[in-house]
């Protein structure tokens, strides 16, 4: 039956899951009609299934409420969404109702997700399980709740974690950070390994702008990502000399040419060769790596890490063929598709008088030269370097450990300004280089052999123009002469593209066009990345480009549209604001490093390896930012393949006849009543927590204090917490709580029969049926009743609790009582409905805040909206029994609106 | 009346639980313990201690030992293979 009005999709949307929105759903459906439900958790059930038992009867919560949940879900005329919400609600013009539903992403594929939880066991990250109250915890992936309908596993993620989200290699940090945490070494290698082959390199030369990124340095200073890979990377590398995997056994048949084996063309290379290509790598020099292998120093990166980084990428039956220039694409005419990887290695000049004068010396051919084993003598030599970057620091402070006896840097920028990381900057002045910025180069003197003798030096007044356009102005005014038996010339890098000049467009400073989505040149074939596109870039931006290329080159060479489909999409960036309030200060432990004196006599690595207690320690210092860490343990643990990280938000448009708003109630945030102590002592919990605590499916193995796990012999119940209080704003009554703390009571008595009970109260209301009575057997049963108001709560010694209460009756006056648990019984609030969720008409609320019935004798559910129903709790505070009959009522309302506007 | 230490945040507390998860059942090594007793091996706070072994406990890592009418406090085991 669609009676909903032409066109629409269900006869019925119901809002919220709970036991009135299912029973609605169950009546109205066995009616014939066709119902919607929207639930925002990832089960239905509401609050009810996460009960004890219910009052007065002591029927068990979850055996009366998996039925209707079993129920509901299967029912042929319910259709269910869990885990989404409504966004919006407009009036249809033919009448009824457009709804805007938001598919939440459960990052899981229901179809596939048989609800074995072993992504829950396998997951990294463990959060407060708010299914429990907040009394234990749950993992980042995991089943809601062991009767949850659907039982399917969810993944909270709350955004990207600022440090993956930052890293333009898509390097996932929290990760690999999360598994270190959890003592998961191995696995933390393989995680970034599938990010990014080069873990050895980027775990000594990268500039870590996840470090830069990081939450933890609002608080206390950023959590070391970067001595963190270096300890998981060297103790792979340590137990694991070479790759655990060798070529894929499923070949392409396909091959590729990659002309240079820097960052990107290795990065690429490890991809499209994991794909089943034929990856062949041409390298001009006689080792591969690039920049890493003859631009970075020894004391920055070791050989023989850069080495075994290399390894990762031909286990894959990657070749390099070194020493082998390509300066054509037509050498290369039998291929697939090419890479253009080459990097950009070639000096600029600083176009002033004099800079051809032996003894000036570009910076990059300097330091290859000592990466090469062939170093120039500078022992006792005054040696100048010009440029402000990081290959100026790198040359100055090789300079220094090949026995320079001063080297001066100069360069036009400021302070500031200096594109070299300020740890390079801090580190090379530490080690005793004289940093003068602002000055440019305005000649080289040179003397009667023709040598460079020292520079003329003139002030730099402006380094970039207003379009921020390179664009150096000087003050010729202000000069100064130096010494200099040595330059070095490190003032910015060319793209090697020029061989290519004739066959691929490039753009004015030498770069190869390319589409910046996908890297592909104006010949269709040949790709380029790294620094032949971007211009002088950094190591970890170039493994990115290198990614980027191989996802685009494997599309191509499958014959699959590059146009349409976008690489590395990210989602939002996760709110630091939140996470910062969580965090209590825990600093940061430096790691060691050898003194300056000895650190600049040789080329050794002079920044010590983490140990195993450092890193971890490291690594509890993160924040679980984003929740999910992306880790993929969880993936790995799927037996069904049902992990998709990459599912994204939906929004879905429905047409609906009527609606029905079972939204349910919220609870009183115990903290409002600071003197109560909840949330300050262990040992004062709420009445929600202690149905957790009792019910079969708690989160302890009894009935436990959670302070220290001991069986409480005492325990108080504070009745009226929240409600009848206009200190907080709640006068009303929540009628639920005397006979819910009744029941908790009761229940105890069986847990715990040595246990002393106390309820203190106002007064009792008791006033349904079987309600006297039951509050009577607590009575016979021992509990005892006292009349009285509670002003505090305080902590005494064993974390007992002393209750400040006045006695209203017996002796009267203030007194105290001593309890080793404390129960606030507290009360209900009407559900915030979002103000704009109907559209172009205001949903009316009674004097407490909930939804306005406009009849509740004779049209019971009936809103002043036409066609919209409150349902249960959403328009008063109600309990169970009184929820299912109201649900009862308003469905009965909803048909007969349905039917009246079906023969109109 | 002493001062009362302010609780810590919960995540960090739940962070912290699983970087000690292998100290944890370490401690349970030698036969099983209450949580009074596994916070003293540890140094950690009994509260915290308690919300370690429940998580334990119920990704099956942990098991509780049946408990006495007399006794106050459950004694947990670690379980084979974990």
């Amino acid at each position: 039956m669609t009676e909903g009005g032409r066109g629409s999709d269900f006869d019925v949307l119901v809002i919220g899951g709970g036991i009135g929105g299912m029973e609605s759903s169950l009546s109205l459906g066995d009616m014939g009609f066709h119902v919607l439900l929207v639930e925002k958790e990832p089960s239905v059930g509401g609050k009810m299934i996460l009960l004890s038992k219910v009052f007065p009867t002591l029927d068990c919560a979850s055996c009366i409420s998996t039925p209707k949940m079993a129920g509901t879900q299967n029912h042929p005329n319910v259709r269910t969404l869990v885990y989404s919400e409504v966004e919006r609600i407009s009036r249809r013009p033919e009448g009824g109702f457009e709804v805007v539903v938001r598919r939440k992403p459960t990052y899981v594929d229901f179809a596939k997700c048989t609800g074995c939880s072993l992504c829950e066991t396998a997951c990294t990250v463990a959060l407060p399980d708010e299914f429990n109250a907040d009394l234990a915890a749950r993992k980042a992936a995991h089943i809601a709740f062991p009767q949850a309908v659907p039982k399917k596993a969810v993944i909270t993620r709350k955004g990207l974690s600022p440090c993956s989200h930052e890293c333009p290699a898509g390097v996932k940090p929290h990760g690999y950070i999360s598994l270190v945490r959890a003592g998961k070494y191995d696995e933390a290698f393989r995680q970034h390994l599938e990010d990014a082959p080069l873990v050895g390199v980027l775990s000594r030369a990268c500039y870590a702008p996840c470090e830069e990124a990081c939450t933890r340095a609002e608080v206390d200073g950023t959590v070391t990502i970067r001595g963190i890979k270096r300890f998981m990377a060297d103790r792979y590398y340590a137990a694991h000399p070479e790759p655990e995997y060798g070529p894929p056994k499923e070949r392409t048949g396909k091959q590729v040419a990659i002309v240079g084996s820097g960052p990107s063309g290795l990065t690429a290379a490890f991809y499209l060769g994991r794909e089943g290509h034929s990856v062949t790598i041409f390298e001009a020099a006689p080792e591969p790596g690039g920049i890493m292998r003859w631009g970075i120093p020894a004391y920055r990166l070791p050989r023989e890490v850069l080495a075994r980084d290399v390894m990762n990428v031909t286990a894959l039956g990657v070749e390099i063929r070194t020493s082998t220039a390509v300066r054509s694409l037509q050498e290369l005419h039998g291929y697939d598709a090419v890479l253009l990887a080459v990097g950009s290695t070639g000096g600029r000049k600083l176009g002033a008088p004099g800079e051809e004068a032996p003894g000036v010396v570009d910076a990059v051919e300097f330091l290859g030269g000592v990466r090469a084993g062939r170093p120039m003598d500078l022992r006792g030599k005054k040696v100048v370097v010009i440029g402000g970057g990081n290959v100026a620091m790198d040359s100055s402070r090789s300079a220094l450990r090949l026995g320079a006896a001063k080297v001066d840097l100069y360069c036009l920028e400021s302070r500031l300004e200096m594109p070299a990381h300020r740890w390079e900057v801090q580190e090379a002045e530490e080690e005793g280089i004289s940093i003068h910025p602002s000055w440019g180069v305005g000649k080289v003197e040179t003397g009667a052999e023709g040598r460079a003798t020292g520079l003329e030096m003139v002030r730099c007044s402006s380094v970039f123009d207003a379009q921020k356009r390179f664009n150096p102005t000087f003050d010729r005014t202000v000069s100064e002469r130096v010494g200099a038996e040595v330059i070095l010339l490190a003032i910015g890098l060319r793209p090697q593209t020029s061989p290519f000049a004739k066959e691929l467009e490039l753009n004015r400073g030498g770069s190869v066009k390319a589409d910046p989505e996908t890297l592909q040149t104006s010949d269709p074939r040949t790709f380029s990345a790294g620094d032949a596109v971007m211009g002088p870039a950094n190591i970890v931006r170039s493994i990115g480009q290198g990614k980027r290329a191989a996802f685009y080159i494997d599309r191509f060479l499958r014959g699959t549209p590059l146009q349409g489909i976008q690489f590395d999409v990210r989602m939002p960036v996760a709110d630091k604001a939140a996470v910062v309030a969580q965090a209590s200060s825990r600093p940061p432990r430096e790691v060691e490093r050898a003194p300056v004196a000895e650190r600049i006599r040789a080329f050794a690595p002079f920044e010590r390896a983490m140990t195993e207690e450092e890193a971890r320690y490291g690594a509890t210092r993160c924040l679980d930012c984003g929740g999910c860490s992306e880790c993929r343990e969880c993936i790995a643990a799927c037996p069904a393949d049902a992990i998709d990280l990459h599912m994204a938000t939906q929004m879905e448009t429905y047409k609906v006849g009527a609606i029905a708003l079972a939204t349910g109630f919220d609870v009183f945030d115990a903290q409002k009543k600071p003197l109560l102590g909840f949330g300050k002592f262990p040992n004062v919990i709420t009445g929600v927590q202690m149905d957790r605590i009792l019910a079969p499916t708690r989160p302890y193995n009894a009935v436990l204090r959670p302070s220290d796990g001991k069986s409480p012999s005492n325990i108080g119940f504070v009745l009226c917490t929240g409600s009848r209080d206009e200190q907080v704003g709640n006068r009303a009554c929540s009628r639920v709580c005397c006979m819910y703390s009744v029941k908790q009571a009761t229940l105890l008595m069986g847990a715990l029969p040595t246990a002393d009970i106390t309820i203190y109260y106002t007064d009792i209301r008791a006033f349904g049926k079987g309600y006297e009575e039951f509050f009577q057997q607590a009575q016979e049963m021992g509990v005892r009743f006292v009349r009285g108001k509670v002003a505090r709560v305080e902590e005494v010694d064993h974390q007992d609790l002393e209750v400040h209460y006045e006695d209203f009756e017996g002796n009267g006056g203030v007194t105290k009582a001593r309890h080793d648990l404390v129960v606030l019984a507290v009360g209900l609030l009407p559900h915030q409905l979002p103000d704009r969720l109907f559209q172009g008409e205001r949903l009316e609320r009674d004097s407490l805040n909930y939804v306005r019935e406009m009849d509740e004798e004779l049209d019971p559910g009936r809103t002043n909206i036409d066609g919209v129903f409150a349902v249960g709790a959403a328009s008063a505070v109600r309990d169970i029994p009184d929820t299912v009959l109201h649900s009862g009522a308003a469905s009965a309302q909803i048909a007969a609106y349905l039917k009246r506007r079906a023969e109109a | 009346m002493a001062a009362v230490a302010p609780l810590r945040d919960l995540s960090e507390v739940l962070r912290d639980g699983m970087s000690l998860q292998r100290e944890l059942l370490a401690s349970l090594a030698e036969g099983p313990k209450t949580i009074p007793e596994i916070a003293e091996v540890l140094h950690a706070p009994t509260r915290e201690v308690a919300l370690w072994v429940m998580m334990l406990r119920r990704y099956g890592k942990v098991a509780d030992l049946p408990k006495g009418a007399e006794e106050e406090y459950t004694r947990y085991r670690r379980v084979e293979g974990a």
